[in-house]
């Protein structure tokens, strides 16, 4: 397997950000403790944010003498983050290239997850930077490792290869745990990123023994091989082996994107993770693995040109589908905190796209179950970042005096802040899947797959499960518009600025899709392309 | 003969109504009576005009307002149609109608309502000629309805009064019962003939099953709207609203609209014997009833509305037993003379400030002399104790009743052999008996009224009413007279000038003549002669009983038969029962199909069951999510477990 | 066919949102400003509808106004306008109700005018939209973005149990929807044309029976929950109870509306085998709505739950007539639709009136206004006539018609019966009615009626007089709106009722 330079310009999303990480990172050498001018009128509030750290908290407070003026590297970080979606979207129309003599392909649905990523990064990283800035919790390689992760993940769409894919999943992994345990105040960030490092961990290990079965049997880690194996008969016995990797494998990436029943990580840690966090792992994560997912069942053990396995996975993601949506969906219910509700959905979510997956296993349905799922993928990512965007700027408040949030802490936002109040209306409306927002398309494009590869049961089951959810999003605009303010007091105006045009950029995006789809629709129909086949 | 000018008979009296309604509250009062009081007046004269427009040659006029909808096959004109019938009908509403009006100018003067008052009247001129001129039964129906609301308005005129609010309800909701039964009608005949225009029903041949259902429902409304056997609970009600509102719409004009109706389609009528049959005997039994119960009021309103309900019952003898030019003639001949009676009684009680106890007049005669007169004649009018028009008109019901042949050929049974012929007979006798209970209850009210000495109290000083009204009662009184030329025997006037008056012989060949035929000659003087006896007997037992006693009259019938009298004085317990078995029920159900359907099985069980459901599964679920990391990773293990189970068991 | 004849329908729908936009942009402070640009707005979309129905020319199949463009094609669907008689009827409904929803609630509306006038004019656009498409994704898209405003008025400026019943009205008739978006995705995969196209979709071919009976009962779902048909109607009273007036103006006026529309534009005619072996059961449950929404009323003692019961008996008469499959029936079922919008609309407005005036809802409370406020005694007696269908008021002639019509059907069985039962239901009306009449403004004053309340003002007279006239006008001229529909109507009634032998043999498989 030689090595090519210009395999290179097939991982460009995938170099930018690793580039820009490199570049935060070192940029740290020549930092020198300045005193960062506060933003905006909110001294009071800063001093008392650095007054009120709860027990439990580093004792040493990180005094402003101590405090190098990071926010340039939010900056880089998103110029970084928007040149990988240029390279990505610029890619957009090519042909589909193997790369590194078939470890990766560049194609269209790496690249839409790419973009998907990048765009989320952008996003998040503006988030952060104000969240941090509120919390005066501006350590340095917060925006490295977000840039790592998302470099791991633009890999991971793109991997072929079964080693690639355990070398990108961890580059993602790692970074993404810790930054789950980036704010150190208060015991739920660590905890959180611990149980998610446990887990994780033991997912890896179920991923890795698979890929060795895999090799066992096929003599190979290309997925292509195993296909291959699969289509001419694999040595006698090895079959066996293959089905039990095909078993682990889809075990691992099954946690990554949060199918019950290896889902029980998600609730603590999205709670436990700082928002912005939350909201890039919810749409970065889980995009990432669902490539992932997708590539192994459909190129790996679909039988890219034809149902030859013997084992029929679609009925196994059917099921798998059905089990999210019912938990996801029934145990967002009783939450009374944003967070914890928003982690179930995000569960919920995973059930209705494993139905684009499930669809993928009947050829005809295929690019439209692969427009689907990266359409939803694309729409969940860029509501749940403006939604975890909002909570962020809830939350900011509440970690100071080291609460969670509570649905009551939202009552009467609307007074408070009229904009908030709409943005995160419309993601709600949005996850719930009511038009006209991004959200109904995407259902739309899913549900439809559905329907077109013949699993109705599965998509009537999950429309009801999207009334239940309909009920608990549509609780949340209740506190937010029905409800009396509670508390009168308003959130420190500048620093919502920035993250203010994060969520106000994520919610144009999420009406437009929900309007005028057809852009989106077009660069997801040419990545399904990659399907047709 | 088409015309283009006949929409002004309604279209006039609805001009005033508007103008009355919109800006009457600001216009002078003398305006505001010319504008109403001309309005009718006018279309009097065009009624007139129209009237004698009508000869040998132009039988009707008929008139295509509008065409109001169509839809599919059926098509709903506004037409009208003005022939003998209807003709006659126009001239005695707009007519009596005026007198009316002019008389309430007199009554109702004191009242700050008075442009409201007028403006309702109006309306009433409007909607009854539409119902009577309409071409078509749909036409028919909207005055139908129209004259109901009227009536429901001007009975609950006086709003504030729960009582009177409650009968105007009464009234118009019963009506609404017949009129299911009259729009039913209207569906049946539709489906049947594809039209509903008079013309056409009147000229097609139904078989008998269809042409019985239809008459029978349109004969039901008929019940509503003329008051008879079962329906006929809201006109004694009714009498809550101003009397000229009484004497106009709940004794001359509206309450006769069912005879018309069935007169109007006499052609469809004759070919269901049966009902006509049903149609006679009912009119016989409310004939009967209300006269009886008539005997026991004391109240000069609700005596004279009883005996209303008595004399619509012998209008339907008449057209249920085929001789439909009796029944209408009786209900010309009878708007005369109870409107008088009424307006008396109204006039009455404008010298009395309200008094409408009977016990508390007497000796009336000589505070009010014309009232006396005019009521007095009114009286011998409708008991038919000398020859007025009431004498002739009803005795000639009386005797079609006897004589008729319409059901000679019926029987009870399908494959019966005893046929009914002995119906006509008995109708006559029931009749001839409520004749003498007629003349007896009117002779009581008139001798309570007017004679004996002055019983109400001391500040009560008793006056006659001014010109305005009593010149309408000496009007009303000759035509009670002189109607009697309509009814004369065809007989007695053969080749007399007034045989082109005789109500027989002008509306020669506007009614069906029943199955049986015609009856055969037959000499009119023997019933003539008995009905003179009832008439006399009548007066005789009243004069006796109340002319010198007064009241002691009441006392010693009491004694005699007190069960009967109190029963009749509480009006059978009619309303009772209904209240007992249809109202109170009906009410009960709504609340009980409420509490239980509504708000416990679909709303409890169902709409905030499912979901409280659904909650209560989610919080036990989540329990489970206790954060602890081992249960986590044994869970995830297991699903390890199950997925290598689904693939190397299952699959391999 | 101009530029502006085949933009106009585009316009008029999107006008209102216009004003939103205006409206958000204005200043966020409680003055008149932001009702004013509302009306005005929604006066212009009325005014700008006129040219709607004076050039309305519809053919045989085809639709007036009719445009189509590109809107999503990777997605598989497009933007296609346009309106048949139908239709252009209740679109008028709606632009004329619009600038009356908004003088309503000029004085009642104090607290967040601005998000107030926001919503009501995506609503109009929303309902105006719903009405015009002619793809089954703009159809829902439309259909559903009508929830959101509706929610946030009922659940913002309604009364006590505002949440409640906001939450019951979302849930509920999304519950109903989404079941069609399956069936329509289905329609999409299976149709044979991959599109969602009205006009292809009805062209295509009819699925077998069986399947047809699933698809029928998804879209009759989410058309009998919003009409509401027995027993799906248990959200209309609590949000017509909590709603403020205007909004239970146009949920009664216009939107109530959309779920019988959807019977006649899309779950009938798509699926005529079906539709025809289930009109017996629509009828009979129409009719229990007539017989069951009366009763309902004379258990009331709150008057905006009274009227909001009655509503489910004059729907009721819609789909009678609407299942009965004839001309008359159907055409009168249209028509009614009109006349329940117009006259209950009147209804909850005048009751908005009172409710403005006395704060209570409670008929034990009101008693005699009929001497203390004469002008809103006489407005209501003339609305009330109409809603019981008092001959000369628009309500007679549609229940007329639907009543003859249903009597004289040949289609469906029982006609007959049911015909007589739902005439029996008129007499329930008057009862109810009048008695709720009686309550209010007849008696001695109660306490309601105290401290000299006003009469109608000048505004309460611009929203009532061109109810009032379109009352009587609709009573007295009906026919141009029944000539308008005929085309339509015989269209629906040979499609469905041509369907026959098919359903036969489905019934003889199963």
């Amino acid at each position: 397997m030689s090595f090519d330079p210009s395999d290179l310009s097939g991982i460009l999303p995938a170099l930018i950000l690793s580039m820009g990480a490199l570049l935060v990172l070192t940029s740290e050498v020549f930092l020198r403790g300045v005193r960062p001018k506060v933003l905006g009128p909110s001294t009071g509030a800063s001093e008392a944010a650095v007054r009120s750290l709860p027990p439990g908290a580093d004792s040493k407070p990180e005094t402003p003498e101590a405090q190098p003026d990071r926010r340039y590297q939010a900056w880089v970080t998103a110029a970084f983050a928007a040149a990988g979606l240029w390279a990505a979207v610029a890619q957009m129309g090519d042909p589909a290239v193997p790369l590194f003599g078939g470890a990766a392909v560049s194609d269209g649905f790496g690249r839409v997850i790419a973009a998907v990523v990048c765009a989320a990064l952008l996003l998040s990283s503006i988030v952060a930077f104000s969240y941090l800035e509120a919390l005066r919790a501006t350590r340095g390689e917060f925006y490295a490792l977000s840039l790592f992760s998302a470099a791991g993940m633009c890999l991971l769409a793109q991997a072929t290869d079964l080693i690639v894919v355990f070398l990108s999943l961890e580059v993602m992994s790692l970074a993404v745990y810790a930054l789950c345990a980036y704010l150190r105040r208060g015991k739920r960030p660590a905890e959180a990123a611990f149980k998610y490092f446990i887990l994780g961990s033991f997912a890896s290990a179920l991923f890795l023994y698979g890929a060795a079965l895999a090799f066992g049997a096929t003599g190979s880690t290309r997925l292509a091989d195993v296909a291959k194996a699969l289509m001419d008969g694999a040595a006698p016995g090895a079959e066996r082996l293959l089905y039990a990797a095909a078993a682990l494998l889809t075990a691992g990436f099954a946690f990554k994107v949060a199918a019950v029943p290896f889902h029980m990580w998600v609730p603590d840690v999205y709670d436990g993770a700082p928002a912005p966090v939350t909201g890039f792992m919810a749409a970065g994560v889980k995009a990432a693995a669902f490539a992932v997912l997708v590539r192994i069942l459909v190129f790996g053990f679909g039988g890219a040109t034809g149902d030859l396995i013997v084992v029929d996975w679609g009925r196994l993601v059917f099921w798998l589908a059905a089990l999210t949506m019912l938990v996801g969906n029934l145990l967002a219910i009783p939450q009374r905190s944003v967070k914890r509700m928003l982690a179930y959905s995000s569960i919920a979510h995973a059930g209705y796209l494993l139905i684009a997956v499930a669809s993928m296993q009947k050829v005809p349905a295929r690019p439209d179950a692969a427009q689907g799922l990266l359409f939803y993928l694309a729409s969940y990512g860029v509501t749940v970042i403006g939604a975890f965007g909002v909570v962020a700027i809830i939350e900011r408040r509440l970690a100071l005096d080291g609460g969670g949030d509570d649905l009551s802490s939202w009552s009467g936002l609307s007074d408070r802040h009229p904009g908030l109040a709409a943005a995160m209306s419309l993601f709600m409306v949005s996850l719930a899947g009511v038009p006209p927002t991004a959200g109904f398309m995407a259902k739309l494009t899913v549900f439809r797959a559905g329907i077109e590869a013949g699993l109705t049961p599965l998509a009537i089951f999950g429309i009801l499960t999207s009334v239940a959810g309909l009920y608990y999003y549509l609780r949340v605009v209740v506190y937010v518009y029905m409800y009396p303010g509670s508390k009168g007091e308003t959130i420190q105006g500048g620093r919502l600025l920035s993250a203010g045009l994060a969520i106000a950029g994520c919610a144009l995006i999420v009406l437009w899709m929900g309007v005028l789809p057809g852009t989106f629709a077009a660069f997801t129909q040419s990545a399904a392309q990659a399907f047709a086949r | 003969m088409e015309v283009s000018w006949l929409h002004l008979l309604p279209l006039l009296p609805l001009l005033g109504a508007v103008t009355c309604g919109l800006v009457g509250k600001w216009l002078p009062k003398g305006w505001l009576y010319a504008v109403a009081l001309l309005a009718v007046l006018l279309s009097f004269m065009v009624g007139l005009r129209a009237f004698f427009g009508l000869d040998e040659t132009t039988q009707l006029f008929h008139q295509t307002a509008f065409h109001w909808f169509s839809a599919g096959s059926l098509r709903v004109d506004m037409g009208f149609t003005f022939d003998r019938l209807s003709g006659a009908l126009t001239l005695v509403v707009t007519g009596v109608g005026f007198l009316i009006h002019v008389y309430s100018v007199g009554y109702i003067d004191e009242d700050p309502a008075y442009w409201r008052y007028f403006a309702y009247l109006n309306l009433f001129i409007a909607a009854m000629l539409t119902l009577i001129l309409g071409d078509n039964l749909v036409a028919m129906f909207v005055g139908w309805e129209g004259v109901g609301l009227c009536s429901y308005l001007l009975i609950g005129f006086w709003f504030t009064d729960e009582q009177k609010a409650y009968a105007g309800r009464k009234a118009f909701v019963v009506n609404r019962i017949g009129d299911a039964g009259f729009l039913i009608g209207i569906f049946i005949l539709f489906t049947q003939i594809g039209s509903v225009a008079f013309s056409q029903i009147n000229a097609t041949v139904v078989p008998l099953s269809v042409a019985s259902l239809a008459t029978l429902c349109l004969f039901i409304g008929a019940t509503g709207k003329s008051a008879q056997i079962p329906l006929y609970i809201w006109l004694p009600d009714a009498m809550a609203g101003p009397t000229p509102v009484s004497a106009l719409i709940h004794a001359a004009t509206m309450v006769t609209a069912g005879v018309y109706m069935v007169a109007r389609l006499s052609p469809l009528y004759v070919m269901a014997p049966g009902i006509l049959a049903v149609v006679a005997s009912v009119g016989a039994l409310t004939a009967l009833v209300s006269a009886l119960i008539a005997t026991s009021q004391n109240d000069i309103k609700k005596v004279l509305a009883y005996s209303t309900v008595s004399q619509l019952g012998y209008m339907f003898i008449g057209v249920g037993v085929g001789a439909f030019f009796a029944g209408t003639q009786h209900l010309i001949t009878h708007a005369f003379f109870k409107a008088c009676l009424f307006l008396c009684a109204g006039a009455v009680m404008h010298g009395l400030h309200g008094e409408q106890d009977m016990v508390r007049m007497g000796g009336l005669r000589k505070y009010m002399p014309s009232t006396r007169t005019t009521f007095l004649i009114a009286t011998v009018a409708i008991t038919g104790i000398l020859p007025f028009s009431g004498f002739f008109s009803k005795d000639e019901i009386l005797a079609q009743a006897l004589h008729t042949k319409a059901f000679s050929f019926l029987t009870l049974t399908p494959r019966g052999n005893v046929h009914l012929t002995w119906l006509g007979p008995l109708i006559y006798l029931i009749g001839s008996f409520s004749a003498f209970l007629t003349s007896f209850y009117m002779w009581r009210c008139y001798f309570l009224t007017f004679s004996g000495e002055y019983r109400g109290p001391e500040d009560v000083h008793p006056h006659e009413s001014p010109a305005v009204m009593t010149v309408p009662l000496w009007i009303l009184s000759g035509l009670a007279v002189i109607g009697l030329v309509l009814a004369l025997p065809p007989s007695w006037v053969h080749g007399s000038f007034l045989e082109r008056w005789s109500w027989e012989h002008f509306t020669e060949g506007v009614f069906a003549r029943p199955r049986g035929g015609a009856p055969e000659e037959f000499s009119a003087l023997p019933g003539f002669a008995i009905a003179l006896l009832v008439g006399w007997a009548g007066w005789a037992c009243s004069y006796a009983l109340f002319f010198k006693r007064g009241l002691a009259g009441d006392a010693l019938l009491s004694e005699k038969l007190r069960g009967v009298r109190v029963a009749l004085a509480n009006k059978l317990y009619v309303d009772e029962f209904y209240g007992r078995a249809v109202v109170r029920p009906l009410w009960a159900l709504a609340h009980g199909a409420w509490r239980v359907i509504d708000a416990t099985i679909i709303d409890g069980l169902f709409v905030n069951g499912i979901p409280a459901l659904v909650a209560w599964v989610g919080a036990m679920a989540r329990r489970f999510q206790n954060g602890d990391v081992q249960r986590y990773a044994a869970v995830t293990a297991l699903g390890v477990a199950a997925l290598l189970y689904v693939f190397l068991v299952r699959g391999g | 066919m101009t530029w502006l004849e085949s933009h106009l329908l585009t316009l008029v729908t999107f006008l209102p949102v216009a004003g939103a936009f205006l409206v958000l942009l204005l200043p966020r402070g409680e003055g008149g400003q932001h009702k004013g640009v509302a009306f005005l707005f929604s006066l212009a979309t009325f005014v700008l509808s006129i040219p709607l129905w004076t050039g309305f020319r519809a053919g045989a199949g085809r639709y007036a106004f009719e445009q189509r463009t590109e809107w999503a094609p990777t997605l598989g669907f497009s933007y296609h306008v346009g309106l048949d008689g139908v239709a252009l009827l209740l679109f008028l409904l709606t632009t004329f109700l619009g600038p009356i929803v908004v003088l309503s609630s000029w004085k009642y509306i104090q607290q967040r005018v601005q998000m107030y006038c926001i919503s009501l004019l995506l609503l109009e656009t929303a309902m105006l939209g719903t009405l015009a498409s002619l793809d089954l994704v703009l159809f829902y898209v439309f259909w559903e973005a009508m929830l959101i405003p509706m929610y946030l008025l009922i659940g913002m400026w309604g009364s006590d149990r505002r949440i409640y019943a906001a939450v019951k009205f979302f849930l509920f008739t999304f519950t109903g929807s989404v079941l069609m978006l399956l069936a329509i995705f289905w329609l999409w995969s299976n149709a044979g044309r991959k599109s969602f196209d009205y006009v292809d979709l009805l062209n295509a071919g009819l699925p077998d029976p069986s399947t047809q009976k699933w698809l029928f009962l998804a879209f009759a779902l989410a058309f009998a929950i919003k009409v509401p048909v027995w027993p799906l109607h248990t959200w209309l009273p609590d949000a017509h109870t909590e709603a403020p007036a205007g909004g239970s103006i146009i949920l009664a006026g216009v939107m109530l509306k959309m779920g019988t529309f959807g019977f006649i534009r899309y779950a009938m005619p798509l699926f005529p085998q079906a539709a025809l072996a289930w009109a017996p059961n629509i009828a009979i449950l129409g009719v229990i709505g007539i017989v069951y929404g009366s009763l309902m009323c004379m258990a009331q003692t709150d008057l905006k739950r009274l009227i909001a019961y009655s509503s489910v008996a004059h729907l009721g008469f819609v789909m009678l007539g609407l299942s009965a499959l004839t001309p008359e029936a159907v055409s009168g079922a249209v028509l009614q639709m009109v006349n329940h919008g117009i006259s209950t609309g009147a209804l909850f407005l005048l009751v908005g009136l009172l409710y403005e005036r006395t704060h209570t809802r409670d008929l034990a409370a009101y008693g005699g206004l009929a001497g203390v406020t004469p002008a809103i005694a006489a407005t209501f007696m003339i609305v009330m006539l109409s809603s019981i269908g008092l001959p000369a008021t628009n309500g007679f002639v549609g229940e007329f018609l639907v009543l003859i019509g249903t009597f004289s059907s040949r289609v469906i069985a029982g006609a007959k019966a049911l015909a007589v039962v739902a005439t029996i239901g008129v007499i329930l009306s008057a009862v109810y009615m009048l008695w709720m009449y009686q309550r209010v403004f007849f008696g001695p004053p109660r306490k309601a009626a105290g401290h000299g309340m006003p009469d109608l003002t000048v505004r309460e007279w611009f929203t009532l007089v061109p109810l009032i006239v379109a009352i009587l006008f609709l009573g007295f001229v009906p026919q141009p709106f029944l000539t308008a529909v005929r085309e339509p109507v015989d269209a629906f009634v040979q499609r469905v009722s041509r369907a026959q032998p098919a359903v036969r043999k489905a019934e003889v498989e199963r």
